[in-house]
């Protein structure tokens, strides 16, 4: 079942290398050409990739690498698609225009890791109080005895 | 008998004393009818976070009857409740939420930390940056729960606990040790 | 910031005739801390945004300090009311990794606490879906036999929710030698009732008018927005993943897939209902022939899993749980990603409770069977 996409993603993309991760395969694409090869994805009838399943990032400093997990429902065929990023440039474009679940996954990234997406509505802090600092997933950051340094600047603790 | 009321200045409350300095009988009596009403119909607010609100559910059904015990009638406003039992973990995020639901039941009040979350923070209290480490830093607890989650018969025993800690108060007189 | 000015800065533009009203965190029928906030026109929805956090733990984070044996136990307190099949998808992951063959004997009792999990789930959700119509009598004929089934995990298991039964390998310990006849006892003592469920809900005419029409979601917003399990189905999309990517025993039996195409509320409604029916199915064409064997295969004391990426995908009882894991090589996981049900379904709320009243914002978050902490992790 994966060998049309195989050969499909190595016509409409002859510049880029077909790589794999865990069972899936995999392309890489630049954070500046992320918007129309995502164009290219969603709208070319052999691809035709219209489910977002996952969009996650992993830290591998000093780089940051955002995965998105794709699935057609008409073909059957699965793919990721990874994107680089800097640790001193976290910056990429929103897919919220292709799949509508991206709002929210983009929203746990940003809070999680830092990572600001251009172009979303309404960017906040998801899980994390608002005036929380850092970002926790980091591989830097340290879960140490922040939870009562909390309760204590919000005058929460008794005795 | 001849009972005067006096004031304290280390006691809120009302004292009725006679003459002798000790507190009449019918004082004791009223306050052993006052603990026998208010422990066995002691009105839970409906509070559950996680886990363990799915054992507190299971109390209440049928099978292990929570209603026999004088608590079936669950509030939902915290107005309208005189116990809360903390069912879940709080995380930094639900520990103002929790405190303020606390502030806003009348007295007298009381407050069962369920579940080993509540207790020292569980299975989260390591390496997590996001939980309170047991809910006594929030509120005052008059009785713990341990387990996870406990099932519920350890509720059921929790609350007969507080049945009998609530009996044994002295709600209307303070005997002062005589000179 | 406290909750006055938290609550202020998220303000959404108000003109005179609308107002906003918060939904949670703290409420009767929102299944769990799920805070919305709500902008309405007279009793009319205008817009809603939900707020999560208020159970979020840090369960990825803390798996990055905890070995690949150790952290199996925090998954149970996702989705709790799956906890077996949580744990299943982590021990599928370390076994993919390690290339190890699980007994025959393990892999049909996985498969068999599986379905049970699932017949449990579907039947506390149809007590609460229930209670908070207002019914109040669904609830305890829903929990009479789900105490069965919790009574059957105790003995096998020792728990009866958060039961850490799937280990790397197998299981942990052979099954009870009364499971085969309880679970056999239970199969026929639900057959015989199941008919009291349509009689208390399904033919109401008081819950049809609540459920049928209310809460459309069209095919084209599903995909868009991810969702899967019983929300998918009811829209008309195939997305089973025991039928799919079969896993376990699942390979062996016959099942149907339960579809629907309207969309409402009272779809869904009926898809769950339809989906115990096939979970009894699978539970009997099992329960007879358990193979003998081994109940586990050895493993190493200290599981280091090869470099790389490592993926597996199980069916809980509300839709599609991915693991992602990724390893350096040592002792502990790099990262772990758990992709949720709960969280694409949350997105498919505001479509659909938009231009609705109240009243239906309860029947619509009852019929998509959200658990907040498997959203907040």
């Amino acid at each position: 079942m994966s060998q049309p996409v195989e050969e499909a993603i190595k016509k409409i993309f002859p510049e880029l290398t077909l790589t794999s991760w865990a069972q899936f395969p995999a392309i890489e694409i630049s954070r500046d050409s992320l918007l129309s090869a995502c164009e290219k994805l969603t709208t070319h009838p052999d691809l035709r990739f219209d489910m977002l399943v996952c969009l996650t990032a992993v830290d591998r400093t000093p780089r940051l690498e955002v995965l998105y997990h794709l699935r057609s429902t008409t073909h059957g065929h699965e793919l990721i698609v990874k994107t680089e990023l800097d640790e001193s440039q976290l910056e990429i474009p929103s897919v919220v225009s292709f799949w509508k679940a991206a709002e929210l996954f983009e929203l746990e990234v940003y809070d999680m890791f830092g990572i600001t997406f251009t172009g979303h509505s309404d960017l906040r802090r998801l899980f994390m109080p608002d005036d929380w600092d850092g970002y926790p997933l980091r591989k830097s950051y340290k879960a140490s005895e922040v939870a009562d340094n909390y309760l204590k600047s919000h005058q929460l603790l008794i005795n | 008998m001849d009972v005067i009321q006096k004031q304290f200045d280390d006691f809120p409350g009302e004292v009725y004393q006679d003459k002798s300095g000790h507190s009449s009988i019918i004082i004791t009596q009223i306050d052993r009818f006052a603990n026998w009403a208010r422990s066995n119909s002691l009105w839970p607010l409906i509070f559950g976070t996680s886990c363990c609100a799915i054992e507190m559910m299971s109390a209440a059904s049928a099978k292990y009857d929570w209603s026999r015990f004088g608590f079936e009638v669950a509030r939902a406003s915290p107005r309208q409740a005189d116990l809360i039992i903390v069912a879940g973990t709080i995380t930094l995020k639900m520990a103002p939420v929790l405190k303020r639901l606390y502030d806003q039941m009348p007295e007298p009040k009381y407050v069962i930390a369920m579940g080993a979350c509540n207790i020292t923070g569980g299975p989260f209290m390591l390496h997590s940056y996001s939980v309170v480490n047991g809910i006594d830093k929030i509120v005052p607890v008059d009785v713990y729960i341990p387990g996870c989650p406990p099932r519920p018969e350890a509720l059921l025993h929790g609350m007969i606990k507080l049945q009998e800690k609530i009996k044994n108060t002295k709600a209307y007189v303070i005997e002062k040790p005589k000179k | 910031m406290n909750m006055e000015q938290h609550i202020e800065s998220h303000i959404i533009q108000s003109s005179d005739d609308e107002f906003i009203i918060n939904v949670g965190p703290q409420h009767p029928s929102t299944h769990g801390v799920l805070h919305l906030q709500l902008k309405l026109d007279g009793e009319k929805i205008v817009d809603l945004r939900p707020f999560l956090g208020y159970i979020h733990r840090g369960i990825e984070k803390m798996s990055e300090s905890l070995t690949y044996k150790q952290f199996i136990y925090l998954t149970s307190r996702m989705d709790y009311l799956s906890a077996h099949i949580n744990n299943q998808a982590c021990c599928l992951v370390i076994e993919k990794g390690l290339q190890t063959e699980v007994p025959e004997r393990a892999k049909v009792i996985r498969t068999l606490m599986a379905e049970l999990t699932r017949l449990a789930s579907h039947q506390l959700w149809w007590g609460s879906t229930g209670l908070d119509m207002g019914a109040v009598s669904p609830f305890f004929y829903a929990f009479r036999e789900r105490e069965m089934i919790l009574e059957i995990f105790e003995e096998t298991c020792g728990s009866r929710l958060t039961m850490n039964y799937c280990v790397p390998g197998g299981v942990m310990n052979d099954i009870h030698p009364d499971f085969v006849r309880k679970v056999k006892q239970l199969i026929k003592q639900f057959r015989e009732n199941i008919h009291e469920y349509d009689e208390l809900l399904t033919g109401n005419p008081i819950f049809q008018s609540r459920t049928q029409g209310i809460g459309y979601l069209s095919k084209e917003d599903a995909i868009a927005l991810s969702c899967s399990g019983p929300v998918a189905r009811a829209s008309g999309i195939s997305c089973d993943v025991r039928k799919k990517n079969p896993y376990d025993a699942y390979d062996r039996v016959s099942f149907d897939e339960i579809i629907a195409t309207e969309g409402d509320c009272f779809a869904r409604y009926r898809v769950r209902l339809e989906e115990m029916k096939q979970s009894m199915n699978i539970i009997e064409q099992l329960i007879d022939n358990i193979p003998t064997g081994e109940y586990r295969t050895k493993i190493k004391g200290i599981i280091k899993l090869p470099v790389g990426e490592y993926y597996q995908r199980v069916e809980t009882a509300r839709g599609e749980l991915g693991v992602y894991l990724v390893s350096d090589g040592s002792n502990k996981p790099y990262r772990i990603k758990f992709r949720t049900p709960n969280f694409s379904n949350l997105g498919a709320l505001k479509p659909m409770s938009l231009g609705g009243k109240i009243g239906d914002l309860v029947a619509i978050m009852a019929s998509l069977d959200l658990i907040i902490p498997d959203i907040d992790r």
